[in-house]
């Protein structure tokens, strides 16, 4: 108790038993605790605990998945909040938006973070795909992460897709009106695709139906958007970002390997 | 190892194993394939609460001939077109994506603003990718002489929409 | 046996060579914590700052409430569509909309697997890829031409409006758009798939030993046989068919937008219209 000043305040902290139970590594930043501070810590443990200068510099990378990755981050964050105000119905559905942007304190800011942040996703993870194929990472070892990839390029699609309905307002209706129709226009399972009226397709059998929950845009084709925007794509979303992660971890960085020094 | 009285061979053995794994398995496929079926069935929807698809679209005598009206177009989406052999009921959804076109008197053409499909007032697709015609809803006269008009029933066949119930005959 | 089992230990060498990381040393590697850290952190915070100023100074658009009987003119989808939506000007929706986006996700997919050449894995080499970074480059560029033709050419009933002309003043059009016979369609489709996977096989054996040893049409025949026997026929096949897709595209555009062609191919039995 004699030396109880403010400067010993964060050693004392960092020295206790609840601290030192929760940080398993020491906090002296030597080259030890470096190593355990990745491989201790159950977010950071899928990287690795040392990375090659040659392909840890923005211009080999541009911090593309990072970035998009950030931004499902984000995305999640306020849509989640976004849900606490919303209800995904026809007569609320629109008033609940005019109320985020009004009345609900930082409303109007979520909604509009939850949506520019969506743009910038789609337009990152284009240009994490452009990166990638422009430094070759697709090739062997790295093919199956490379389809992992083009598989959470359509799931973002298909998340910003779904997202568009729920303001309920007229790009919402249109767009997934004529989203939906090209839906009926499928093959074989849409009622006004080639070969559909031989296994006798019509407005409501068709893959269209299903996803309206009826033959037109309505509250059950609202309620149906929600729960897939909401639950459905996030959950695959995030399977597949697991195994892109993994993948990456597994095969290595493209980047590890200088070819040409 | 000895043979017990009535044990099985092992060509007996396998047999039976083989069987029994077939059924295991074929309980396990069938299973899942009969959730995986009803997960699916359960995605269409036995009964709908849409609106009703028939209404009253006033007497003969509120259209003139020629003329394209869209009195009815806010709440109904459809024109109701009267020309030299009768009225008929013109649906105003696009057959390309479903977006709702609109009339343009002074080109004489319905134009859809979605991706610029264009229609003459006989709902004839002339240019834009709409792959057919627009159709035409049934019409009717009731007994209080008040047109009425049932969506659920349509055609956009040349020949089949000029004749009633897709047009509604008046000298 | 004894030489294959040799050559698989070999082979396996080679792959592990291949996959494995150099032993760590301080030259060529770092730490991740906290070097990457700061990448990673400096990359969140960047964008924390841009997504809140942005939100901050930009309000989101919201439209009218939803209407079933009015559709507002233009109606445009959001800027990663509108190149969706300008396809579907020029083809069915379940070729624009349905088998196009499939063909350009699978043939992404297809990439690593129609993709031989082993040049290139972790630097950025134009030298040794240069046909798939010009396919690759095409694609995308040819994708956010769409987009910026949607985005900023479109108007009203979605007709060419030039971005200095007013949306208000409202253009008439009286096009008239036909379709090719069946006859012709289908020669031209046979036609063009035919020219397009054939010629390029054939050139270096018609042209070829007709030319001087020296001459640039004698290296670009050696560059076209070069080009096919790498590849060999499958992927050959499969790698043209998917470029004469992507080619025909723009194709089939200009059929429309001078030409006025509706369909090249019109089977309406079957609602097979190309």
């Amino acid at each position: 108790m004699a030396n109880l000043s403010l400067k010993n305040v964060p050693q004392a902290i960092v020295e206790s038993q609840i601290w030192k139970s929760i940080f398993r590594h020491g906090y002296t930043m030597n080259r030890r605790n470096r190593l355990l501070a990745i491989t201790n810590n159950v977010f950071y443990h899928i990287l690795p605990t040392k990375i090659s200068k040659y392909g840890v510099r923005m211009r080999f990378h541009w911090g593309a998945g990072i970035i998009t990755f950030y931004l499902f981050l984000i995305l999640t964050f306020t849509g989640v909040l976004l849900m606490f105000y919303y209800v995904p119905t026809v007569p609320r559905a629109y008033y609940d938006m005019k109320d985020l942007q009004h009345v609900v304190p930082f409303g109007n800011i979520l909604r509009n973070m939850h949506r520019y942040g969506a743009h910038a996703m789609v337009f990152m993870v284009m240009v994490h795909m452009a990166r990638t194929f422009y430094t070759s990472s697709y090739k062997p070892p790295r093919e199956f992460n490379w389809v992992v990839g083009v598989i959470l390029l359509n799931f973002t699609f298909l998340l910003s897709f779904s997202g568009y309905l729920l303001p309920w307002d007229q790009l919402a209706i249109w767009a997934v009106t004529v989203g939906t129709n090209m839906a009926r226009a499928t093959p074989l399972i849409g009622h006004e695709g080639p070969f559909a009226n031989l296994i006798g397709m019509k407005v409501n059998n068709d893959i269209r139906f299903a996803l309206l929950g009826g033959t037109t845009v309505g509250s059950a084709t609202l309620l149906r958007f929600y729960v897939l925007h909401c639950i459905g794509f996030p959950i695959i979303l995030t399977i597949f970002i697991v195994v892109h992660f993994w993948r990456v971890r597994r095969d290595g960085f493209s980047g590890d390997v200088p070819v040409r020094e | 190892m000895a043979r017990a009285a009535g044990a099985l061979s092992a060509e007996e053995h396998a047999t039976r194993r083989r069987l029994l794994s077939f059924l295991g398995w074929g309980s396990f496929v069938s299973f899942f394939s009969g959730v995986t079926i009803g997960s699916l069935r359960f995605f269409f929807p036995r009964i709908l609460y849409e609106p009703s698809q028939q209404f009253i679209a006033g007497k003969p005598e509120d259209y003139q001939v020629g003329e394209v009206s869209t009195r009815m177009k806010k709440e109904q989406r459809v024109w109701m077109i009267r020309d030299q052999m009768g009225i008929y009921a013109l649906i105003s959804v696009c057959t390309h994506l479903g977006c709702t076109p609109i009339w343009h008197s002074t080109e004489n053409r319905i134009k859809c603003p979605c991706h610029g499909s264009n229609f003459l007032v006989d709902g004839q697709n002339v240019a834009g990718p709409a792959p057919s015609p627009l159709f035409r809803a049934a019409i009717s006269l009731d007994l209080a002489g008040n047109i009425v008009v049932d969506k659920s029933q349509k055609e956009n066949q040349p020949g089949k929409r000029d004749e009633p119930p897709f047009i509604l005959p008046l000298s | 046996m004894a030489t294959t089992e040799k050559s698989g230990k070999t082979e396996q060498a080679a792959r592990r060579a291949a996959r494995s990381v150099p032993t760590a040393s301080s030259e060529r590697f770092e730490l991740t914590w906290p070097y990457f850290m700061y990448t990673i952190v400096i990359c969140f915070l960047l964008t924390t700052i841009v997504l809140w100023v942005w939100s901050m100074v930009a309000p989101a658009p919201l439209e009218p409430i939803a209407d079933p009987n009015r559709t507002p003119n233009p109606s445009k989808a959001p800027w990663y569509f509108v190149g969706l939506q300008e396809l579907l000007v020029y083809f069915d929706p379940w070729i624009a909309g349905v088998a196009l986006p499939g063909l350009i996700l699978g043939g992404l997919m297809a990439i690593p697997y129609i993709d031989k050449n082993t040049h290139g894995i972790g630097e950025y080499n134009y030298k040794d890829r240069k046909f798939a970074v010009w396919v690759f480059s095409l694609g995308t560029v040819f994708w956010f031409l769409l987009i910026i033709i949607g985005y900023f050419f479109r108007g009203p009933s979605w007709q060419w409006y030039w971005p200095w002309e007013n949306w208000e003043i409202h253009k008439e059009s009286h096009v008239v758009t036909h379709s090719w016979s069946l006859l012709g369609g289908s020669l031209f489709l046979i036609g063009y798939t035919a020219v397009g996977l054939i010629i390029p096989v054939l050139i270096p054996y018609l042209i070829g030993p007709r030319v001087k040893p020296a001459s640039w049409i004698k290296k670009f025949c050696d560059a076209l046989q070069e080009f096919y026997e790498k590849r060999g026929a499958t992927i050959y096949t499969i790698e043209m068919l998917l470029l004469l897709t992507m080619l025909g595209i723009p194709v089939k555009m200009i059929l429309r937008l001078y030409f006025n062609v509706k369909y090249i191919l019109e089977i309406p039995a079957i609602n097979l219209n190309i």
